[in-house]
Formats: structure tokens, C-alpha cells, sequence
């Protein structure tokens, strides 16, 4: 390159700024969009590696059929490649606060594997403390400081595994095993995992692990998404695996001298328990025969006191009788008395009489002795002897009378001092009666109460009896089936799972795919047309400057000089711009994508997003390329004219015919300007494939970011709404017998809000074909044609509902996909653990679905199958429109035997979480399309102008007015654009077929239908973006000078 | 009044700092019907007077009556309107839309004139009535140009501003467009102003006006035009 020609480079780059501007700017989106998106999903790798690194994540979890044990840990250490392993314990619990009854993780805390970071306030540093996720607490309501009081949710108790059931929560935190929301489910509340504690190891009272957490030595240092980690993974697993026999087997051992120790202490227990009960029987029997005897002697005792009681009566009654009889003997003798008395006075009168008479015969004999004679004397001595005998006599009698009056008297006063004496004593005897008459009642009660205390205690003694006897003898049973259960423990098996198994990786993992999937796909194109756009710009320009291509080469600068301008120009400008692009794309794309993406991935703690140096070269050089090598070539055509023609003007694009004229059904009808238009469409060919590329690459671009979110609401709405007309499946305890769980389905169906169920056999088969693989649920229904009620057994396209027969299985339609069978073909089903074939089944029909596989069966042919009757574990149940799901859940798990409950309304709000983090990327691509539209239009439009500003010049010197001359450019643009949108319609539907295949998991099958209303909005956005192109460029054309009419031609 | 009258005209450009006058008070009349050469150097003017007069720039001060209107006072829109109906434009380069066959560039004029004429009449009347469903690219240069003054023509307008018609062609050719030019003007009676460096066809002209450093140099009226087929350069 000569001096001039130096300085001519740099006044050509200065005096067409704009240009070199536009191929840069052109050159830096393409570059920072292709890189860019590129870039995000590795970008969103490395951050989650970062996280997962920071936090020491475990790599590989291993969870034991019998759990796992310290033995086991240190097993696990000196194996090759395990750099750590650790034990941990888990185990759901309920939280009741004000209003809420949450479920929650509760894990022990780590010393080094799967660290949960403190965001406010401390690690536990008693038993009693822990650690709280922020979800936890906004479920819960509660806040850091409070204390949580924890409950099994089932008949199990707190202290079976927790020293204690009460923790404060001295600290919030987080870990990367959660990268999301999604905490799991649960077989506890309404089944899904609120949030987790982490307490202190020494808070649980167990010693068998939940499972063991091990890192691989060296896993940090690689990218856990790679080829290379997961090559160290496979390698580790083999090693576990390969010790799981023994491990097992000594797990087993241990575990039954274990359980065998436990069930001798359980048994010693009983057998005390038991003659604890039966002495405890034995003295409330003894209790019971003393009361009763007690109770017959106080009843005995009544009986003698009642009768002393009678004869006190008695006695009483006889007394009174008695004093009736005193008084009658008084009155008797009152009257006898006076009688005597009479008598006394009487014979005292007579006595007297007598003696006078005697004195008065005795002084008148003596008078009369005188005179009388002897014989008169003696006659009348004798007399007086005679009267005074008599007086004698009576006063003998007097004596006795007075005897008897004394005996009388003695009588009377006897008499009198009883009958006086009485009334205190009747007194005395009465109270003594009443107060034996209330001694009897009094014991009568007593006896009675006696009698009703002993029926009672009789009765109480009986149940006690009959309880004691029944629970001794479900204890005996217990201790039966433990020792069975113990006799028939199968070998344990392990569970070697890596971070797919944990949902949150799982799902990031699924996003930075499909991202990836995105980033094969859009910024190609994105890319290609700005690659193009940029290439027909170097060769306009190189066009435009064939006069003095053709002055230098007759100057005789060698071609490579003259050719170097241009190569250099678009060197310079798409370097600068790729450069600049790389910049920009690859800080701002991937970082803003993965930003958004943390609004999901809350734990998301580091962000990494650094140049990736692959992307950056492979733009930057195809930018190069594609505008280099345009220019280069552009200006070897026209170097490769000869100097003199090179300085004539390029004859001018001969005019030509279009097809369409000679189709008269079509030409006649237009009118001038259309005819003009139709022209100008095939003779910038150029422009039109590129300007419908464009549209077409702007309209796919839209089309299939709107189509994503119509494919991805699909798969909820289809399934939920289409595919399954029940609302949740309710999974029960594979130990019960039929009939308990009909019992328990019973039970099921009570639930309020339940309108009805069918009970079914519900299995994860692994099935296989020469072509496939994969794993699927295995329904078997109790009722075939019932089922049809429950699932609708539809070919997504054409025909009609199947009928579940046993001529063969049903299959779901991405299952056939990934196994590669049609209607007709055979698959073999395995164990999906042991791996062992089961045998081979028909397929009778492919049906729509598009969450999980299923496969449909008979119960018939599962009997032949499996050589047993399906043991129908499982029941989908149906409810009420308007039923509360969570609500459902919560009763259906709270019935004992239930083990997992899964609404559909619940996984509903999950898919649709998912969608949220589709939102941007259809932000994205409406945006990407956007910019495509505009670069690619305003490019092109602006290059339009350009070359035809001579045409366009002369247009208005014709007088043209403004309006007239953008309708004479718009209408062209306006067909390119319809074309552009009709084939964009048709390449965004076939994109979108391809990008929602690839951005499907093994269990998805998105839908792959595009709604009428994305067609609508993609048009329509398309349309916008072109009319606003258009808009601006009505500026350009006003600014059209008419004197370049005037001009010569360049 | 005359039909065209140019009245102290001065056009100014400012280029950074500096000030050129392209016009500097010019002045001159033209009647009905009279065909006018233009001529003077390279940088003389005379392109601006015909800009000026053809209503694609405007004069920075000073009058110019068409037919009694003065399009300085003109705003945009009128402006358009004026090039539109009354003035029929010849270039130097012909400015053929590629695109379209010798009929529709003259029917490219018609879809906005006001009174047009047909297009094919006019084709024929310029001579070329065999090569009308020909594109530009297979017509000769005479041949392009004969196309640009029927479209010109295919206006009726009321002024025919031709600029540099024989510049791209050859002697005979150029000859030829003249011919057509001068016979378009006595048998139509179209007012037609050529603008040309070439001194030499001035005879041809009822009224040569001479233009030297924007400023009229001289004005000549020919009683007689030479017709041109006697003219030789």
C-alpha cells in the first residue's frame, strides 16, 4: 500500500463514517448475539458449578435400603477417587404455626460435604438450635429467635429420632443442594416439602444414617456438566457399586443382630410387661374379693344392729305397756288402800265400840257384882271375857289390814316411782333408737354404695382384663411379626445417586439446556443474516467504487493493493465490531440471562460468567469471513474488468420481464404501480431474498419464542385437562393385604371433596428395545374399561379412543418415540432395579401424553407377565371441580397406610413455575427479533435508497410528492415483507417442531402445536417492526436531493 | 409581463465559513413558446438557474414569475405541484427508471400528471414508436433520451427544462434530439430552455442567454434561429 492509498483508506473510512459505523454495528450484534447466547448456557454452568464448588456439594449421594452406617462411611473413604463422605440424617416433620401446619426437611448438619450458608444470624451451637431457609419461615411465618415445635404427622413420635422436638431458630440460611424453590415432596401434611431445618447431628438419637454424601477427589477442579466429570462419576459409582455386595451383606448382619437384640430386650420387656399386667390383674382380683367380703360383713353387721334396733323397740313398747298396767295396779290399789282404810276405820270403830261396851258391862257388873247374882256375875263375866276376844279378834284383823296396807302402800310407791322414773328413760331409749335408726340407714347406704363401687370396680376389672389380654396379645404378635419381619429382612440394596437426583440441579441443568439448544439455534440465524447484510454492504460499496478501482488499475496498482482497501475496511470495521460485540455480548447476554434465571435459582450465589474464548473466535472469525470475503470477492469481480470499462459507469441493470407478465390473468389486473413494483422486486434480487430472509428470520424468530410458551403451557394443560381426568393419585403402604387396602380406599374415597376412585397397580418398569431405552410407570388398572374414564387413551392425531384389552399394552407417545416402536412391535419390559427381564409385550396402541411414560396393561396380562395378580397398590382418585387440592392431600395423608399423595393441581403450579423462566427467553427472542428486523430493514432499505436515490431523484423532479414517493418504495417493502412473514410462518414452524424437540427432556413431551393467537402476535409484531423501519425511512427519502438527478452517473 | 420573468435573482451556498454567490442578481424574460439556450462555462450558473426555475431549489433572494405566479413564494408542497404540472424536465443522463419499458417511463409521469397526454402519441411523435415495450438497457442513447422528452412531454407542461440533452450523446445523435427539441417548440408551441455549455447550437435559439460568474453576460435575441440541421460543431 502506497501513502496515498493509506490516506485514501482513511478519509474513505472518515467520509463513510456511517457505513464503516454500520458494518461494525451489524458485525457487533451478530458477533455479540451468536457469542452471547452461546456463551449463557456454559456461563450458566459455571456458575452453578461455582456455587456448588463453594459450598463443597456432594457428588455422589448413596441411600441404603436399611440406611446407611458410620461403617459404611468409612468404607466409602478408602475407596479410590471418594475425596470425602459423610453421613447425614433427614427426616420430615410438621410445624405448626398461627395458621399454618407447614412441612419441613429437617436435616442434620455437615462438617464439610453440602454446606448450608448462614445469611442472618449463626450455626446451632446446642442440640436444642437450628437453622431455618427463608422459605421455611415464610411458609411458616415464623421468624429467627423463635422456637419450632415439631410433629411427626404420623403415629411415630418426635423422640423416636430427635432428642428433642423443640429448636430455635438461631440462623437463616441456604444451601446449593436447593438452587430453586422446589423442596420436594413428602409422604407427610399435604405432601409437599415447605421448606428445611438444619440441626445439629447430635439432635438426632439414631445412629443409621438417612444417607451418606461422598465428593470425588478432583470433581472441583472439573466442570460438573462435563464429559470429563461425569467420565470421574461413572468411574466413582463403579467403585461403590462395587462394594455393595459386601457392604450390604454386613449391613444386613448387622442389622439383624441388631433388630435381634432389640427384639430380645422388646421380648424380655414384654414377658415383664406381662407378668406386671397379670400380678397387676391378680391384686385388683384380691381388691376386688376383700371388698366384697367387707362388704357382706358390713352387711352383716347391719343385720345384727337392725335387730338390736327391733328388740329395743320392742322393749320400749313394752315399757310403755307396763306404766298402763302401774297405773291400773296404782288405781287398784289406791282403791284397795281406801277399802282398807274403810275396813281399818271399821273395825277401829268397832274395836272401840267394843272396848267401850266391855268398860261399861265391866263398871256395871262391878255396880251390879254387888247385887247380881254369881251366876249373872259369871254370866255376865263371860259376856265381858266373850266381847273382849272379840275386840282381840278385830284387833288382830286390824293388824293384818294394816299389813296390807303397807303391802299396798309398798306397792303404790313401787308403782309411782316407776312411772315417775319413766319418761327420762323412755326418752333416753328413744334417742338411742333414732340414732340406731341413722346408723342403719347411714350403713344401709353404705352397703349400697359398696355394692355399686364393687359392680363397678367388677366391670372395671373385667375390661382391664380384656384389654390387658388383648394388647399382650397384639404385643405378642408384634413380637411375632418383628421376628418374621426380622427372619424375612431382604438383603439391602444401595442407591447410588449422582446431582441428577436432586430435582433443583436437575432442572438447572434442564434450563442451561435448553438455553444451549436456543443458542444452536437463533443466533445462527441472527448471525447468518447480519453476516449477509454486512456482505452486501462490502460489495455495495466496492460497486460504488469502480471508477476509481478502474483509475488505480489503469495507474497500474497491483489488484492486491487496490483490493486491500476494501478487504481492510472490512477487516477493520468487522473486527472492531466483533471485538466490541464479544464485549458486550458475552458479559451482558449470559449475565443477564442467568440473572433472571436466579429470580428462580434463588441459592444461585455465584454468578461466573467469563469470555468464552471458543464462541468468541468462532463469531469473530465468521463475521471476518463472511464480510472479508465479500469484499474480497466483490472486488475481484470487478477488478477482473478491464480498466476502460471499469471507468465507464456500470451499465445500468437491464430491465427485464418479470414471469409474472406473462401470466395476463395476473399483469392485466395490476395498475401501474404495482406493475412498477413487481419489477422492482425481481430486479433487486439481492435485496428481495434478503429482505424476506429478514422478515422471515424476524417472523420465525417470534413465532418460536411465542411457540416455546404455547409448547411448554401445553404440556399442563394437555395433561391435566386432556390426557388425565383425574385429579391425584394416592399411593398406599405395599404391605397391607387387599382387604385393608380396600379398607383404606374406603377411607380414601370418605374424603371430603372425593367423588371417585380406581384402584390400580402403579410401578416404575425400566423397558427396552434394540432401539431404546428408557424407564416408564406401569398402570394397571382393577377396571379396563372404568379407565377410560380416568385417562383419555387418544392417538395425539388421528383415530379414535383405545380400548385397554389384553391383546397388548397401551403406550404414551414419546415412550414409543424414544423406544422406537410402532403399534404392533415388542418391547421388553425389566426389573428397573435388578434389571432382570420380565418378558416381552405388544404394543396395541400409542396414545397422547406428555408428562412421564406410561404403559397401560390388563390385569390379565400383568398376571402373565409377572406371574402374579397385580396387587393394586395404588388408586386414582377424581374430586370435585372446585375441591381444595392441598386440602385433599392434607386428609388423604393424614389416613394411615397412606404412603404418597400427588394432586394434579399441585404439579400444575409447578409446570407453570417453569414457565416463568420461559418468559425470558421469549423477552429474548422478541427482542433478538426486533433487532433483526431493524438491522436487516434499515439496511437494506438504507441501501435501497442509496442505489436508487438517482431514480428516486428523478421522481420527484417529476413531482412526486413525499407520499407518494415512499408508497412507490413502501409498496415494494410491503410485498417483501408479506412474503417475508409468509415464509417466516412456514421456517418458524418447522424451527419450532425442531427447537421444542431438542429442548424436550427424556420425560416431556412438549406440545407441539402453535396457537392461533402466537401466529397472530408474531404477524403482527413483524409487521410493527417493519412499518416502524419504514417509518424511519420515510426521513431518508425526504431527505433525497434532487439534484442528484442532475448528476452524472458514478 | 413576460410568461417566464426572472427578477434580481441571487443565490448564495454557504460552504463552512465561506460564501459563494452561484447567483448574483440575475434577470431576464422569457416569452411563450420561445426556445431559450442557457449557456456559459463550467460552474457559471446555469445549472442553478435551471434548478432554481425548476422548482428543485429555491433562490435565496429575488423573484421568478411562471405564468404570473411568483414560485419563489411557493412552500413545499406547491413547489411539487409546480414541477408537477408545469414543468417537464429533460436530463442530461436521460434518468430512465431502468426497471421500465420506454411506455411506462412515460407512463411513470402521466400516473401524476394532471392533463396528460398519451403516451404512445407522444412516443411516436418523438420517433420511437417501434421501441416502446423496450427497457432502457436495449435502447441507444438518442433513443433513451427521446423517451426522457416524451416523458417530459407526456405532462403537457408548460415549460420543458432540458439540461445538457445532447451532453451523453453523440454528435449526430445530439443533432438529432435537437431537432426534436426545436420542432417540439414550433409545433407545440412549448416553452423550451436548454441549458448547455456548448456555444455552439446557441443559434438555434429564439434568445441565448449568456451567464459568466452568476452574473448574465449578455442577452441575445435571434430574429431568425438557424434550424439544426445547419448547425455544425
Amino acid at each position: 500500500m502506497t501513502k496515498g492509498m493509506r490516506k485514501d483508506f482513511r478519509r474513505e473510512v472518515r467520509k463513510s463514517i456511517s457505513r464503516f459505523l454500520s458494518i461494525l454495528l451489524i458485525s457487533a450484534l451478530g458477533v455479540a448475539f451468536f457469542a452471547g447466547i452461546r456463551s449463557a448456557s456454559p456461563a450458566m454452568e459455571a456458575s452453578a458449578d461455582k456455587t456448588f464448588d463453594k459450598e463443597n456439594m456432594m457428588d455422589i449421594r448413596v441411600l441404603g435400603t436399611l440406611g446407611m452406617t458410620d461403617n459404611d462411611v468409612a468404607a466409602f473413604l478408602s475407596l479410590d477417587g471418594v475425596s470425602s463422605a459423610e453421613g447425614i440424617f433427614t427426616k420430615d416433620y410438621l410445624c405448626e404455626s398461627e395458621n399454618e401446619v407447614v412441612v419441613t426437611k429437617v436435616m442434620s448438619m455437615t462438617d464439610q460435604i453440602n454446606q448450608v450458608k448462614v445469611l442472618e444470624g449463626r450455626y446451632p451451637e446446642q442440640y436444642n438450635e437450628c437453622i431455618a431457609d427463608q422459605q421455611f419461615l415464610d411458609a411458616s411465618g415464623y421468624q429467627l429467635g423463635d422456637t419450632v415445635k415439631l410433629k411427626t404427622g404420623t403415629d411415630e413420635k418426635v423422640s423416636d429420632m430427635l432428642a428433642d422436638d423443640e429448636y430455635t431458630i438461631v440462623g437463616v440460611g441456604e444451601t446449593a443442594y436447593y438452587l430453586d424453590s422446589d423442596r420436594g415432596t413428602s409422604t407427610i401434611g399435604d405432601g409437599t416439602v415447605d421448606g428445611f431445618l438444619v440441626i445439629p447431628k447430635e439432635a438426632f438419637v439414631q445412629e443409621i444414617y438417612s444417607e451418606v454424601l461422598v465428593t470425588m477427589m478432583g470433581a472441583k477442579d472439573m466442570n460438573c456438566f462435563s464429559d470429563e466429570y461425569n467420565e470421574l462419576l461413572n468411574a466413582v459409582t463403579a467403585n461403590i457399586t462395587s462394594i455393595e455386595e459386601q457392604r450390604c451383606a454386613a449391613r444386613l448382619a448387622e442389622f439383624k443382630a441388631d433388630a435381634d437384640k432389640q427384639l430380645q430386650e422388646a421380648k424380655y420387656k414384654f414377658q415383664t410387661q406381662k407378668d406386671k399386667a397379670l400380678s397387676d390383674l391378680n391384686d385388683a382380683y384380691q381388691a376386688l374379693i376383700t371388698a366384697e367380703a367387707e362388704l357382706e360383713s358390713a352387711q352383716l353387721e347391719i343385720e345384727q344392729q337392725r335387730q338390736q334396733l327391733e328388740e329395743l323397740k320392742a322393749l320400749f313398747d313394752s315399757g310403755d305397756q307396763s306404766i298402763k298396767s302401774g297405773q291400773a295396779q296404782i288405781e287398784e290399789a289406791r282403791a284397795m288402800l281406801t277399802e282398807l282404810e274403810n275396813q281399818k276405820k271399821q273395825i277401829e270403830q268397832q274395836i272401840a265400840d267394843d272396848e267401850a261396851k266391855i268398860a261399861e258391862m265391866q263398871k256395871k257388873l262391878k255396880e251390879d257384882a254387888a247385887y247380881i247374882s254369881n251366876d249373872e256375875y259369871y254370866e255376865r263375866s263371860m259376856e265381858i271375857i266373850e266381847a273382849t276376844a272379840k275386840v282381840q279378834y278385830y284387833k288382830s284383823q286390824l293388824t293384818t289390814i294394816d299389813q296390807s296396807i303397807s303391802s299396798v302402800n309398798q306397792r303404790l310407791d313401787t308403782a309411782q316411782a316407776f312411772i315417775d322414773n319413766f319418761p327420762e328413760a323412755a326418752a333416753a331409749a328413744r334417742e338411742q333408737i333414732a340414732a340406731g335408726e341413722a346408723k342403719l340407714e347411714e350403713g344401709e347406704k353404705k352397703v349400697q354404695d359398696g355394692q355399686i363401687q364393687l359392680d363397678r370396680s367388677k366391670e372395671d376389672y373385667e375390661i382391664a382384663k380384656q384389654d390387658a389380654e388383648a394388647e399382650l396379645e397384639a404385643a405378642e404378635e408384634k413380637l411375632q411379626n418383628s421376628e418374621d419381619e426380622i427372619n424375612n429382612v431382604a438383603t439391602p440394596q444401595w442407591y447410588v445417586l449422582d446431582r441428577t437426583s436432586v430435582s433443583s440441579y436437575a432442572a438447572f441443568k434442564g434450563d442451561a439446556d435448553s438455553i444451549r439448544a436456543i443458542g444452536t439455534v437463533f443466533p445462527v440465524i441472527f448471525f447468518l443474516v447480519a453476516a449477509l447484510v454486512s456482505l452486501t454492504t462490502m460489495t455495495r460499496m466496492v460497486e460504488e467504487e469502480r471508477t476509481q478501482i478502474g483509475t488505480l488499475k489503469a495507474l497500474g496498482y497491483s489488484e492486491a493493493s487496490i483490493t486491500a482497501k476494501f478487504v481492510l475496511y472490512a477487516l477493520f470495521s468487522t473486527l472492531l465490531g466483533s471485538i466490541i460485540g464479544v464485549a458486550l455480548g458475552e458479559s451482558l447476554l449470559p449475565s443477564l440471562i442467568i440473572n433472571t434465571y436466579k429470580m428462580v435459582y434463588v441459592n444461585l450465589s455465584s454468578v461466573v460468567v467469563e469470555i468464552n474464548v471458543l464462541n468468541a473466535v468462532v463469531a469473530t472469525v465468521l463475521a471476518v469471513l463472511a464480510t472479508v470475503g465479500g469484499a474480497f470477492a466483490a472486488s475481484h469481480r470487478v477488478l477482473s474488468e478491464s480498466p476502460a470499462a471499469l471507468m465507464r459507469p456500470e451499465a445500468p441493470k437491464a430491465g427485464k420481464r418479470t414471469f409474472l407478465e406473462d401470466i395476463d390473468f395476473i399483469w392485466l389486473r395490476l395498475n401501474f404501480a404495482q406493475k412498477a413494483a413487481c419489477r422492482n422486486l425481481f430486479r433487486y434480487k439481492k435485496r428481495f431474498f434478503m429482505t424476506i430472509l429478514g422478515v422471515a428470520g424476524c417472523m420465525a424468530l417470534l413465532l418460536v419464542g411465542f411457540g416455546i410458551s404455547d409448547s411448554v403451557k401445553a404440556v399442563p394443560q394437555k395433561q391435566y385437562g386432556d390426557v388425565f381426568a383425574y385429579q391425584g393419585t394416592v399411593g398406599t403402604d405395599t404391605s397391607l393385604s387387599r382387604a385393608e387396602r380396600r379398607q383404606l380406599l374406603a377411607k380414601v374415597s370418605s374424603v371430603s371433596g372425593i367423588t371417585d376412585y380406581l384402584q390400580t397397580q402403579s410401578q416404575v418398569t425400566y423397558a427396552e428395545t434394540d432401539k431404546g431405552e428408557t424407564t416408564a410407570y406401569l398402570i394397571v388398572p382393577q377396571d379396563t374399561v372404568k379407565l377410560g374414564e380416568y385417562v383419555n387413551l387418544k392417538p395425539r392425531l388421528f383415530g379414535d379412543t383405545l380400548n385397554l384389552t389384553d391383546d397388548g399394552v397401551l403406550i404414551t407417545e414419546k415412550f414409543a418415540d424414544l423406544l422406537g416402536v410402532s403399534v404392533g412391535d415388542m418391547i421388553t419390559l425389566k426389573d428397573d432395579k435388578t434389571a432382570t427381564p420380565v418378558g416381552d409385550v405388544r404394543v396395541a396402541g400409542i396414545v397422547e401424553n406428555y408428562l412421564n411414560h406410561y404403559i397401560y396393561m390388563t390385569p390379565n396380562v400383568y398376571k402373565a407377565l409377572y406371574g402374579e395378580t397385580a396387587s393394586l397398590n395404588a388408586a386414582l382418585i377424581k374430586t370435585e371441580a372446585d375441591a381444595d387440592a392441598s386440602q385433599i392431600a392434607k386428609n388423604i395423608l393424614s389416613i394411615n397406610g397412606v404412603t404418597s399423595v400427588s394432586m394434579s393441581a399441585t404439579a400444575q403450579e409447578q409446570v407453570n413455575t417453569m414457565m416463568d423462566n420461559l418468559t425470558v427467553i421469549i423477552a429474548v427472542m422478541i427482542i433478538a427479533a426486533g433487532l433483526l428486523a431493524f438491522i436487516v430493514l434499515y439496511n437494506l432499505n438504507n441501501i435501497n435508497i442509496t442505489e436508487r436515490r438517482r431514480e428516486l431523484a428523478t421522481l420527484k423532479v417529476l413531482g412526486f410528492y413525499d407520499g407518494e414517493l415512499a408508497a412507490y418504495v413502501y409498496r415494494e417493502n410491503i410485498i417483501l415483507t408479506i412474503f417475508g412473514v409468509l415464509l417466516g410462518l412456514i421456517l418458524g414452524t418447522v424451527l419450532h417442531f425442531f427447537v421444542v424437540r431438542t429442548i424436550e427432556t427424556e420425560y416431556v413431551m412438549f406440545g407441539l402445536e402453535i396457537s392461533f393467537l402466537s401466529y397472530l402476535f408474531s404477524t403482527l409484531l413483524t409487521l410493527v417492526f417493519a412499518a416502524l423501519v419504514n417509518f424511519i425511512m420515510y426521513f431518508r427519502l425526504k431527505k433525497v436531493d434532487m439534484v442528484e438527478s442532475l448528476k452524472s452517473v458514478e | 409581463m413576460s410568461f417566464i420573468e426572472v427578477k434580481n435573482v441571487t443565490k448564495t451556498y454557504k460552504m463552512g465559513e465561506v460564501e459563494i454567490k452561484a447567483l448574483d442578481d440575475v434577470g431576464f424574460g422569457i416569452e411563450k413558446g420561445e426556445f431559450v439556450v442557457i449557456v456559459g462555462p463550467s460552474g457559471a450558473g446555469k445549472t442553478t438557474v435551471l434548478n432554481i426555475l425548476g422548482g428543485m431549489d429555491t433562490a435565496t433572494s429575488g423573484e421568478i414569475f411562471v405564468d404570473n405566479d411568483d414560485i419563489t413564494k411557493y412552500d413545499e408542497k406547491a413547489t411539487t405541484r409546480y414541477r408537477r404540472d408545469d414543468v417537464g424536465f429533460v436530463f442530461q443522463f436521460y434518468n430512465l427508471v431502468g426497471n421500465l419499458t420506454a411506455l411506462e417511463n412515460v407512463e411513470l409521469s402521466l400516473q401524476i400528471s394532471k392533463n396528460p397526454l398519451s403516451a404512445k402519441t407522444v412516443l411516436q411523435e418523438v420517433g420511437l414508436s417501434n421501441r416502446m415495450d423496450n427497457f432502457p438497457a436495449q435502447l441507444s442513447g438518442g433513443e433513451q433520451q427521446r423517451v426522457s422528452i416524451a416523458r417530459a412531454l407526456a405532462k403537457n407542461p408548460k415549460l420543458l427544462l432540458c439540461d445538457e440533452p445532447t451532453g451523453a450523446l453523440d454528435y449526430i445523435t445530439g443533432k438529432s434530439i435537437l431537432k426534436l427539441l426545436q420542432d417540439t417548440c414550433r409545433e407545440k408551441g412549448v416553452t423550451i430552455i436548454v441549458i448547455t455549455h456548448n456555444l455552439a447550437i446557441a443559434p438555434m435559439a429564439d434568445k441565448v442567454i449568456k451567464i459568466k460568474n452568476g452574473k448574465i453576460d449578455q442577452i441575445l435575441m435571434n430574429k431568425r434561429p438557424t434550424p439544426v440541421e445547419y448547425i455544425e460543431w
